[in-house]
């Protein structure tokens, strides 16, 4: 039991943020936690068992998804990593209200709030966020930036509202 | 940023925004930029984890889940089945029986660096990059600094900074309980694994959870442990000198006890209250310099020596296949200081 109370709430989020459906996400959590009572004997340990447990909840809903939305592979959008020093993006954030900042989050495309979901939400390491998306480390980072520059994108009156 | 860089790498600075990265790196005063990015990130966290507030399956995943797991499939597994539930069982006896056990060679290969220093100062890694644990006999307490020797000789030294949270074990009563602790019980278990003859009591500072299985999925594991002499939940009908203790599972445990069952709590201590020559955990941040700085300190003041001891009676198993994840018994934990020095300090997720 201890496993599914530890991460069934996280890798549940994860899905409905996924899915956008609640009914959805909880039939794919079933077959994930399923999968994972069977398959626990493939548990290869090169991983926490919380980014196995997400993986395997990733594919399930890509299978789920795929019968019935074709096409839904996320454009990896590449930024530049901004200059280290305080530029105008922080003083944006720095401004930021936030209740604006969290609708901001919510309007995000798909692949930018997935992979600050799993960088804040999961606590898992870039290494093992790379790995459940399938992306190498480095696009993991340079995807992380992109989405906060969207966020600062976002905001009204480019942030200054205060 | 490569470790040449005097800058907090991408990864450091994600810490630091989701507050498991403690204390303050000194860099951060004296560099504006890294500053700046780090306030940056600060606002991004919490608006990502309150955009979409963490959400509970509804029980009927769960019902789902074990529905399908006990339901067409019975027949055909249930010798199995009952064989690795056996093997699960023993297994959890072997970690509730005080088993720790450190971190194999199979470590991810990115950690390797890292895994390898942390072994070979005698550190424990946890699935959290920035927490190790120190495990030992304390051999020194010195103002803010302490030295923990470990098991296998190692001496590791622990800064503790005013706000890393101290703990120790003090001896209380039966008397003592209220109904909602969380406890650990051990002692002598019926058979049937529903009632329970308590020789010793801990009282948890936070809820118990029992320690993985293979598969997660913990069908009756409470009254099997209770078999075992183990009892760990929360406490409910306390009436005289017995009481009822409630498993993850659901399980129930009717728990007895008499004159010679000891009870323990952890307590807030200063650093001044710790014995040395006691079994202490530190959890903290491995630094620069080979030193540990303390989040939480927790001292078992029962135990003597570099490990805790093993309750009477219960042994590892031999010859068992351990369920996945038991090599880290700190698995699942994440970055839960607390809860890390609670497994290190009684072998078990508390």
């Amino acid at each position: 039991m201890t496993l599914y109370e530890r991460h069934s709430g996280v890798v549940y989020s994860h899905l409905v943020l996924l899915t956008d459906d609640h009914g959805l996400s909880e039939e794919i959590l079933q077959d994930t936690m399923l999968a994972v009572w069977r398959g626990a004997g493939g548990f290869r340990g090169d991983s926490s068992v919380r980014s196995w447990i997400i993986a395997i909840a990733r594919r399930q809903c890509r299978d789920r998804l795929r019968r019935r939305r074709p096409t839904l592979v996320p454009q990896d959008v590449l930024a530049n990593r901004p200059a280290a020093e305080p530029g105008p993006e922080e003083q944006v954030l720095d401004r930021m209200a936030a209740g604006a900042m969290m609708t901001a989050v919510g309007a995000l495309p798909r692949h930018h709030r997935e992979v600050l979901d799993l960088v804040f939400r999961t606590g898992l390491p870039l290494a093992e966020i790379a790995k459940i998306l399938e992306i190498p480390v480095g696009t993991v980072k340079s995807r992380l930036f992109a989405a906060r520059a969207a966020l600062v994108r976002s905001m009204p009156e480019g942030g200054y509202a205060s | 940023m490569t470790k040449a860089s005097p800058h907090l790498s991408l990864e450091e600075l994600l810490a630091h925004a989701d507050g498991t990265a403690e204390p303050a790196d000194p860099h951060l005063d004296r560099c504006p930029a890294c500053r700046a990015e780090l306030d940056a990130w600060r606002a991004v966290a919490p608006a990502v984890r309150d955009s979409a507030p963490a959400a509970q399956p509804h029980p009927r995943v769960l019902r789902g889940v074990l529905d399908a797991i006990d339901g067409p499939r019975r027949v055909r597994r249930r010798g199995p089945a009952v064989l690795s539930w056996v093997a699960a069982a023993a297994a959890l006896v072997a970690i509730a029986g005080y088993v720790l056990l450190p971190r194999t060679a199979s470590a991810p290969v990115e950690e390797a660096f890292d895994a390898q220093r942390v072994a070979a100062m005698g550190l424990l890694a946890t699935e959290c990059e920035s927490l190790q644990v120190a495990a030992g006999s304390l051999r020194v307490v010195d103002g803010s600094r302490l030295v923990v020797r470990t098991a296998g000789g190692k001496d590791i030294r622990v800064d503790v900074a005013p706000t890393a949270k101290v703990t120790r074990q003090i001896a209380g009563t039966v008397a003592d309980l209220v109904p909602g602790m969380s406890v650990l019980v051990r002692g002598e278990g019926s058979r049937a694994g529903d009632t329970l003859a308590a020789g010793s009591v801990l009282v948890a500072p936070a809820k118990l959870k029992p320690p993985r299985l293979p598969g997660g999925m913990g069908l009756g594991i409470t009254a099997m442990l209770a078999g075992h002499g183990i009892a760990m939940g929360t406490v409910s009908q306390i009436r005289d000198g017995a009481f009822t203790v409630t498993g993850a599972d659901g399980g129930k445990v009717k728990v007895t006890t008499s004159a010679s069952t000891t009870l323990v709590r952890q307590s807030a201590a200063r650093l001044t209250d710790l014995t040395t020559g006691k079994y202490t955990t530190v959890v903290g941040t491995l630094q620069g310099d080979g030193t540990l700085q303390a989040r939480t300190v927790q001292q078992d003041t029962l135990t003597d020596g570099d490990k805790p001891s093993r309750p009477e009676g219960l042994k590892p198993p031999g010859g068992l296949p351990k369920p996945p994840g038991m090599k880290d018994p700190f698995s699942g934990l994440g970055c839960d200081a607390d809860a890390i020095a609670g497994t290190a300090l009684n072998g078990t997720p508390i």
